[in-house]
C-alpha cells in the first residue's frame, strides 16, 4: 500500500520570466479581435457602401435645419408643381413647398421613430427572452405562449391594429411599431439564455452568491447580444418602411408633417403631371432599407461564429 | 480546533426522471471539522458533485429534489435557509471551484472585475478597496504581476491561470468551508501538483475547511486529513487517511488503492482496474451495492445491505467486518 505522500515534494516552481513573454504575446493577440472585427466588415463592399448610407441619413436628419435651403412647410404660390431644378433639386408640391427640403425634414421622422421605436421593442423582447429563458418552467411558459401569439402576426398588420386602438400620429406609430415587433428579440435572447444558463461561468456566478438579477443582466446578457445586434440592425429599416406605410395610408403622421410617407401619399394623385413629388420620398426609402439591410448582413457575417 | 463547521446528516437526494426516479445520494453522513481536509473520492457518477451541490444548495430542480437528511453549517441547518439567505452565504461562508478552468470565467469581463465583483456583493467596499483586493488575492494564489493581469481577461490566461484565479474568486471573501470539486482534471500533472500545493497552503493561512471531492487517489494523499469513499450514492467507507491508505478496509477501497499507478512497476503492468462497471444508482435493488464487483461476496451479500459499521476507527460498510 501506498503511504500518503507529497507528490511534488512541496517544491513550488514558477518561471516568471516565460509568464512575462506569454503574458506580452497574449496582450498583442488581445488587442487584435477589435481591429479584426472591423477590417473583416469592411473587406464586405456591401458593409462600406451600406455604412456610407446609413451615415448620409443620419447625418440629414441631424443637420436638417442647415441642409435645406426652405422650410418644410412652406408654401409658395409662385412656384407651384415646378420639375427639379437647380432652385428646387427634387422639384415642388401642389403648395409650392420644396421637396428636398420636406425630404430632409422627414429623416429627421424616419431616423426617430426608427431608434426609437427598435430600441422599445429591444428592450421589451430582450428582458421577457431573459427571463423566459433564465428561469425556464411557468415563466418560460406564459411568456412563450405571449410571444408566439406575437409573432404569428405580421409586424405591419399588428402595428395597424394598435394604431386603431391608440389613433394616428408619429408617437403613436413608435408605440405600435416598438409593441408589435419585440418578439424576434424574444426568441432570439430566449435561445441564447437557454444554452448559456448552462455554460461554467453562469454556475460559478451562483456559487459565489450573484443574485438573479445580476447574473441575468451583468453576466448572461452581454454573451448574448451579438445576434440581437444584428437583429435589430435588420429591424430598423423594417420600422423605416412601417413608418412610412403607416403615414401614406393615412394612419401615422399627419400632414404637414413631411414624413416620407406623407410626402408619397401626396403625390399619388399627380402622378401624371408631377411624378417627382412621389418618386423622390421612394427612392429615399429604398435607399436607406438598402443601407440598412447591406450593413446589417455584413455584420451578421462577420459576428455568426460559423462563417 | 474540533469544532464541526459541516455536518450532513442522512442525506438523500433524488431525480425525477420523466420514467423512474434516480437516487444519485442515498442517505450520506459525514462531518468536517474547522481547518480540516475531507476527501470525497469515488468512480464517475457516484453522487460526488450531487452531494455539493446539495451543501451549496444548487442542485438542479427539477429534475432534483433533496428528500431527506440535514445539512448543519455553523450550528444551521442550510435546507431551513430561504434562497436570499443561502445567496449570501454562497461565496462569502461556503465557496466552491470546479473542473472546467477554462470556461468557469465570465468571457466578456476582465479578471480583476470578476474577483472584486464577489468581494463588493458580499461585502460593504468601495470600487477601489475591492479592486486592491483583488490585486492582493491574485498574489495570493501566485499570479505573477497582479497588477498587470487584472486588466486581462479570460481567454488572455492559460489553464493553470484560470484556475488559480477562480481559487482567488472563492477565496476573496475568506469562506469558512471551500468545496473543491475535482479541480484539477482537466489540468495537466505539474499545474495539478502546483494548484494542490497552493489550496493546501491557503487553507493553512486561512484556516478554512476543504473538501476536495475527486476520482483520484493520489489528490487525496496529497490533500486530505480524512477520507470518505462513495459508491452508488452511499459512502462505503470512512476513515483518517493513514488508516484508508496502510489498511484500507473496504473491499472497494482496496480495489480503488491498486488503480493507484505504482512506480515501481513497469509501465503496462502499473494499473490494475476494478472490474466491472459502476451500477446506476437506480439499478440497485436488494443486498449489497458492490456485490456484482466485489471479490470477496458472500451468500448474505446478495440479500441484505450492509450498514455502515465501526470497525477500529473507521467506518466500513461490508459484510465481512460483521
Ligand atoms: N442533471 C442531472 N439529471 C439527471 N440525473 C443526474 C443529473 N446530475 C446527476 N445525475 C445523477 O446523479 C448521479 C450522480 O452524479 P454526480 O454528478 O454527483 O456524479 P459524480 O460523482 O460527481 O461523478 P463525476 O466524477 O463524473 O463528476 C449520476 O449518476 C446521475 O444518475
Ligand atoms: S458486503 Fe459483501 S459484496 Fe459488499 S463489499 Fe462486503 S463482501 Fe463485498
Ligand atoms: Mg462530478
Amino acid at each position: 500500500m501506498i503511504a500518503p505522500q507529497s507528490r511534488n515534494g512541496g517544491v513550488y516552481i514558477e518561471n516568471e520570466w516565460i509568464e512575462q513573454q506569454a503574458l506580452e504575446v497574449r496582450e498583442e493577440k488581445a488587442r487584435k479581435p477589435f481591429a479584426d472585427f472591423v477590417a473583416k466588415l469592411f473587406k464586405h463592399k456591401g458593409a462600406v457602401f451600406g455604412a456610407v448610407i446609413i451615415l448620409l441619413f443620419v447625418c440629414t436628419a441631424v443637420f436638417a435645419s442647415w441642409l435645406a435651403p426652405y422650410e418644410y412647410d412652406k408654401p409658395d404660390i409662385s412656384a407651384v408643381l415646378q420639375p427639379p431644378s437647380a432652385e428646387h433639386l427634387f422639384g415642388t408640391d401642389e403648395f409650392g413647398r420644396d421637396i428636398f427640403s420636406r425630404i430632409v425634414y422627414g429623416a429627421r421622422i424616419s431616423l426617430r421613430v426608427a431608434f426609437v421605436a427598435v430600441g422599445i421593442s429591444l428592450v421589451i423582447g430582450t428582458v421577457l427572452g431573459a427571463l423566459a429563458g433564465y428561469y425556464g418552467g411557468v415563466v418560460d411558459y406564459i411568456i412563450t405562449s405571449i410571444t408566439d401569439i406575437a409573432w404569428s402576426f405580421p409586424t405591419t398588420l399588428l402595428a395597424i391594429a394598435f394604431i386603431a386602438a391608440l389613433g394616428t400620429g408619429v408617437e403613436n406609430v413608435i408605440i405600435a411599431i416598438a409593441l408589435a415587433s419585440w418578439a424576434g428579440y424574444c426568441r432570439v435572447v430566449r435561445g441564447q439564455f437557454l444554452s448559456l444558463r448552462e455554460r461554467e461561468f453562469v454556475q460559478a456566478a451562483r456559487i459565489l452568491g450573484m443574485s438573479d438579477a445580476r447574473i441575468i443582466f451583468r453576466h448572461m446578457l452581454p454573451n448574448a447580444l451579438a445576434p440581437v445586434i444584428v437583429m435589430a440592425t435588420l429591424e430598423l429599416p423594417k420600422a423605416i418602411v412601417i413608418e412610412a406605410s403607416l403615414s401614406f395610408l393615412g394612419l401615422g403622421a399627419q400632414p404637414p408633417e413631411p414624413s416620407w410617407g406623407v410626402i408619397l401619399d401626396s403625390g399619388k394623385g399627380l402622378l401624371d403631371q408631377a411624378p417627382w413629388i412621389s418618386f423622390f420620398p421612394g427612392l429615399m426609402i429604398m435607399l436607406v432599407v438598402l443601407g440598412f439591410n447591406l450593413f446589417g448582413d455584413a455584420l451578421r457575417d462577420v459576428l455568426d461564429p460559423n462563417s | 480546533m474540533n469544532e464541526q463547521i459541516l455536518r450532513i446528516n442522512d442525506l438523500a437526494v433524488h431525480f425525477y426522471m420523466d420514467t423512474r426516479i434516480v437516487p444519485a445520494v442515498d442517505g450520506v453522513s459525514f462531518s468536517v471539522s474547522r481547518g480540516e481536509t475531507l476527501g470525497l473520492v469515488g468512480e464517475s457518477g457516484c453522487g460526488k458533485s450531487v452531494t455539493a451541490l446539495s451543501i451549496m444548495r444548487l442542485l438542479p430542480s427539477p429534475p432534483a429534489r433533496i428528500v431527506r437528511g440535514e445539512i448543519w453549517f455553523k450550528g444551521e441547518n442550510l435546507l431551513d435557509k430561504t434562497n436570499e439567505e443561502m445567496r449570501k452565504i454562497r461565496g462569502n461562508d461556503i465557496s466552491m471551484i470546479f473542473q472546467e478552468p477554462m470556461t468557469s470565467l465570465n468571457p466578456v469581463f476582465t479578471v480583476g472585475y470578476q474577483i472584486s465583483e464577489v468581494i463588493m456583493q458580499h461585502q460593504n467596499v468601495s470600487k477601489k478597496e475591492a479592486l486592491e483586493r483583488a490585486i492582493e488575492m491574485l498574489r495570493m494564489v501566485k499570479i505573477p504581476l497582479p497588477e498587470k493581469r487584472i486588466k486581462q481577461y479570460p481567454h488572455q490566461l492559460s489553464g493553470g491561470m484560470r484556475q488559480r484565479v477562480m481559487i482567488a474568486m472563492a477565496l476573496a471573501c475568506n469562506p469558512e468551508l471551500l468545496i473543491a470539486d475535482e479541480p484539477t482534471t482537466a489540468l495537466d500533472v505539474t499545474i495539478e501538483a502546483q494548484i494542490l500545493e497552493l489550496i493546501n497552503e491557503l487553507k493553512e493561512r486561512f484556516g478554512s475547511s476543504v473538501i476536495m471531492i475527486t476520482h483520484d487517489l493520489g489528490v487525496v494523499a496529497e490533500i486530505a486529513d480524512k477520507v470518505a469513499v462513495m459508491y452508488s450514492g452511499r459512502i462505503l467507507e470512512q476513515a483518517d487517511v493513514h488508516s484508508i491508505f496502510n489498511n484500507p478496509k473496504h473491499p472497494y477501497t482496496q480495489g480503488l488503492l491498486e488503480t493507484i499507478p505504482d512506480i515501481d512497476l513497469p509501465r503496462g503492468q502499473r494499473l490494475k482496474e476494478i472490474k466491472g462497471v459502476v451500477p446506476l444508482p437506480d439499478e440497485i435493488k436488494v443486498g449489497c451495492r458492490f456485490k456484482s464487483r466485489c471479490e470477496y461476496v458472500r451468500a448474505e451479500c446478495m440479500v441484505d445491505e450492509p450498514p455502515l459499521m465501526q470497525v477500529g476507527s473507521s467506518l466500513v460498510r461490508c459484510w465481512n467486518y460483521a
